[in-house]
């Protein structure tokens, strides 16, 4: 039994694996975790919440192996087993309690702005808050609902494109588009009142 | 509605039925589709005339913009090596006992 190389592709691996050959279940374990960690960690933002993720996706993934069709790539497969963790993980969590309406644009009823939108853009010198700003981005997709947070780490965070980003969800792409869009509508009137009510600056 | 908004109101009217005076509600509902060039060229081109002569559309897509690469700069930490021991020795371990498992059943009648 040769062990598995770097070189062997996910198909090989998984094929070795479905006839039986335990060993390679460690190289995908190895190929992948990182992938899923970050997920993990992205989606929950708790070291504890992403071990248990981890667990819960390979011990699916040797599980369910037998019933992996090859339709699609591994790595999508075993993505969509990885989002679907952490989202059950965040849904069990509870609502969320704060209201978004009030960080979405305003407009008249004429469909103009309500009032107007300044550039907060951050220039060279403020690029000293940036350890600080990084930390209120994190709390706001923390504070965003479950399926509009990992719309957004799947598109703007992973970099999946809109197909991708429905695939491993399992909604239609119409669906990822409204959701990333709201999703990103609500955390600029988060960073704008941060940016502009220097009173919210801690 | 005070009398001032109703005369600003009318003032703008003539304006509001042209297909190239797009309002800033249909410009903000278009910005993801035009960040990712998947606006049919006309529509991408009415909404640059709006943005021409609307600063708070101009502000509203520059931060809109600038909020997705906030979002990207968020760098998430490697996996600590202590966990992905601590993983597989979970797994090797969950492994056995279900198999043993298994095999217990199998040898059931």
């Amino acid at each position: 039994m040769a062990a598995a190389q770097s070189s062997d592709s996910d198909q090989d691996l998984v094929e070795r694996l479905k006839a039986g050959e335990e060993a390679v279940f460690e190289a995908l374990l190895a190929r992948y975790q990182g992938k899923v960690y970050r997920l993990a960690m992205s989606f929950t933002r708790n070291p504890e919440d992403a071990e248990e993720v981890l667990q819960d996706v390979f011990l699916t993934v040797y599980r369910k192996i037998g019933s992996f069709d090859g339709r699609s790539a591994f790595g999508t497969w075993l993505y969509r087993i990885a989002v679907n963790a952490a989202l059950m993980k965040l849904r069990g969590r509870g609502p969320i309690q704060e209201s978004l309406e009030e960080y979405l644009p305003q407009f008249t009823e004429d469909g103009q702005h309500a009032r107007m939108v300044v550039d907060w853009t951050p220039g060279p010198e403020e690029q000293l808050l940036r350890q600080e700003r990084t930390q209120v981005v994190r709390e706001a997709i923390e504070a965003l609902p479950p399926d509009y947070k990992a719309v957004l780490v799947l598109r703007d965070l992973e970099g999946l494109s809109n197909e991708e980003a429905a695939e491993a969800m399992g909604i239609s792409v119409l669906a990822v588009k409204a959701r990333l869009h709201r999703a990103r509508l609500v955390l600029r009137g988060k960073l704008e009142r941060y940016m502009t009510e220097p009173g919210t600056r801690q | 509605m005070t009398f001032w908004e109703r005369f600003a109101r009318w003032v703008r009217r003539p304006f509001r039925g042209r297909r190239s005076m797009m309002t800033c509600r249909e410009q903000v509902d278009l910005l993801a589709d035009y960040l990712d060039g998947a606006l049919d060229p006309e529509v991408a081109g009415a909404l640059e005339q709006h943005l021409d002569g609307c600063p708070s559309c101009l502000n509203f897509i520059k931060t809109y913009k600038a909020t997705t690469v906030l979002v990207r700069d968020i760098a998430c930490e490697e996996m600590p090596e202590e966990l992905m021991n601590r993983l597989t020795s979970f797994l090797k371990a969950k492994i056995r006992q279900e198999k043993a498992g298994g095999d217990r059943r199998e040898t059931q009648p």
